[in-house]
């Protein structure tokens, strides 16, 4: 793993903006293709097992989760508890998720956190770092094939899903261009597995009482719905209790709630303590001394995120942290240059698919960390 | 060696043509209300995301059909809930305002991007 200077194609604004990459100098710099990440084969097999054995892990502490229900442990309302519980049971699908890493190129990947709700990075990772190898690195490969394992994904769901042909809304919230390009990278893909892929605000979404059913702007009633909403923002919305009303299918499903928060961390140390791609990590900081990072339950994009290390505290600021903190072992992200990567792996039905690397000059990765492509040889 | 980085990449939706948002005014809507499933699919067809059955209220029971925009120039009146006579050709008992509220997810957002 080496981090690489690497002159920018001369119209790549142009270049991202013609594959629907519109976001890409979000805050002055998000994608930044002046350096480039080379990878061994070895290492991206490394990682590639890695994000399996870590997948394999997450089932199995959901199923730990809802046999012992500690949700409370999850700051979880007693209605999505329910919820969470009955869509485990019915096995509701999955699409993908990106499992964030800590990785130097020359000790096992660790886990971070898990982004398994509301991941985003994606259109970055699957449409413009693809192109932009096929432009630079003809002949060397990337990790990467999320595109066609989304579009397989989709396939498979599809027989899950109400209408003829199967209808599925995707909803994100206005005013961010950010969640709209991933939103509308992933209805594409799912266009073209044969889903009818309808496009919604989360704010313009409907509820009729009658019919106990969401609707969309145009009345249609809303019955499958993917939302780049997490779930925790919707326990605490007007309309969130109404979702088990409705009897609405929901993608990401319920139960990927409890992995995407940090308390995951916790459980997971508890049934695989001394897994080489785990950082030890508890619900109270003693066991790890004076050294570690405390992390809030349902913080988003590194706010509230303090690293208790060698040389004091380093604190982001934010508004998360009411529902609880998890304590993980104090392990600084490697440093190239000045620079902290954080890998991205992404898993897509239930295989791992992909990776894209943020970095930032800070150690920790932020909303505005910049994206920066790789390939491997 | 196995290749791991997609063959082909092809995009339908997005790409320079940029996506526009359905961000369309809200309209006030109007539902027929059915006897039974069987009268709602012989003017809604066989789909069954289009005749629901009514779980509360006053038409609780019954069916209805999809919610229908523009009535509003045909007679179509009354307060939310009440019941008018059936449109001309349908198989409907009646038709009904549709109280459909709004704004009840989003609030949550504190203007940050959802993703992780």
């Amino acid at each position: 793993m080496e981090r690489l200077a690497s002159p920018p194609r001369k119209d790549w604004q142009a270049q991202l903006e013609s594959v629907g990459f519109h976001f890409h100098s979000f805050e002055g710099a998000y994608w930044d293709e002046s350096a480039c990440y080379r990878f061994s084969a070895a290492e991206i097999d490394m990682l590639e097992e890695a994000t399996a054995d870590l997948h394999a892990m997450s089932l199995a502490a959901v199923r730990s989760i809802v046999e012992r229900r500690l949700y409370p442990r999850f700051a979880i309302a007693d209605w999505l508890a329910d919820h969470i519980s009955e869509s485990w049971a019915a096995k509701a699908p999955s699409v993908y998720g990106r499992f964030d890493l800590r990785y130097d190129g020359r000790s096992a990947p660790k886990l971070l956190e898990y982004n398994a709700d509301t991941p985003t990075s994606l259109i970055e990772a699957a449409v413009a770092q693809w192109h932009w190898l096929q432009a630079l690195h003809p002949g060397a490969d990337q990790f990467n094939s999320i595109h066609e394992k989304l579009i397989a994904a989709w396939e498979a769901l599809r027989a899950t899903l109400p209408g003829i042909p199967p209808v599925l809304h995707f909803a994100c919230v206005k005013e961010s261009e950010e969640d709209l390009g991933n939103l509308d990278y992933l209805r594409d893909t799912a266009l073209q597995a044969g889903i009818d892929a309808r496009h919604v605000y989360i704010e313009d979404i409907g509820w009729s009482e009658d019919a106990s059913a969401f609707v969309d702007l145009e009345g249609t009633s809303i019955r499958a719905l993917f939302k780049l909403y997490p779930w925790e923002w919707m326990m605490g919305d007007a309309f969130g209790a109404n979702v088990p009303r409705a009897r609405l299918a929901v993608i990401e499903p319920p139960w990927k709630l409890l992995l995407s928060c940090k308390a995951i961390l916790a459980v997971l140390w508890e049934l695989y303590p001394d897994h080489p791609n785990l950082l030890p990590a508890f619900f109270e900081p003693a066991p790890l001394g004076e050294r570690y990072v405390r992390k809030p339950y349902y913080s988003r994009e590194g706010a509230n995120v303090e690293i208790h290390g060698p040389r004091g505290v380093y604190a982001q600021p934010g508004s998360y942290g009411a529902e609880g903190y998890v304590y993980q072992a104090y392990a600084p992200l490697p440093e190239f240059d000045g620079n902290y990567p954080v890998i991205g792996s992404w898993i897509v039905g239930g295989a791992p698919a992909g990776m894209g690397i943020r970095e930032d000059v800070t150690p920790v990765t932020r909303n505005t960390s910049r994206f920066v492509p790789h390939y491997f040889e | 060696m196995k290749r791991r980085s997609t063959s082909t990449l092809t995009l339908v939706l997005i790409g320079a043509a940029a996506l526009q948002g359905c961000a369309e005014e809200e309209k006030s809507a109007a539902r027929d209300v059915y006897r039974n499933r069987p009268d709602c699919q012989k003017d809604w067809g066989a789909d069954a995301a289009k005749c629901e059955q009514v779980a509360s209220g006053p038409h609780a029971g019954y069916f209805y059909g999809p919610l229908l925009y523009g009535l509003a120039g045909r007679g179509l009146s009354g307060a939310s809930g009440s019941t008018m006579a059936p449109r001309p050709g349908s198989n409907a008992i009646g038709t009904t305002q549709a109280p459909v509220s709004r704004g009840g997810f989003g609030s949550s957002a504190r203007s940050h991007s959802s993703g992780g």
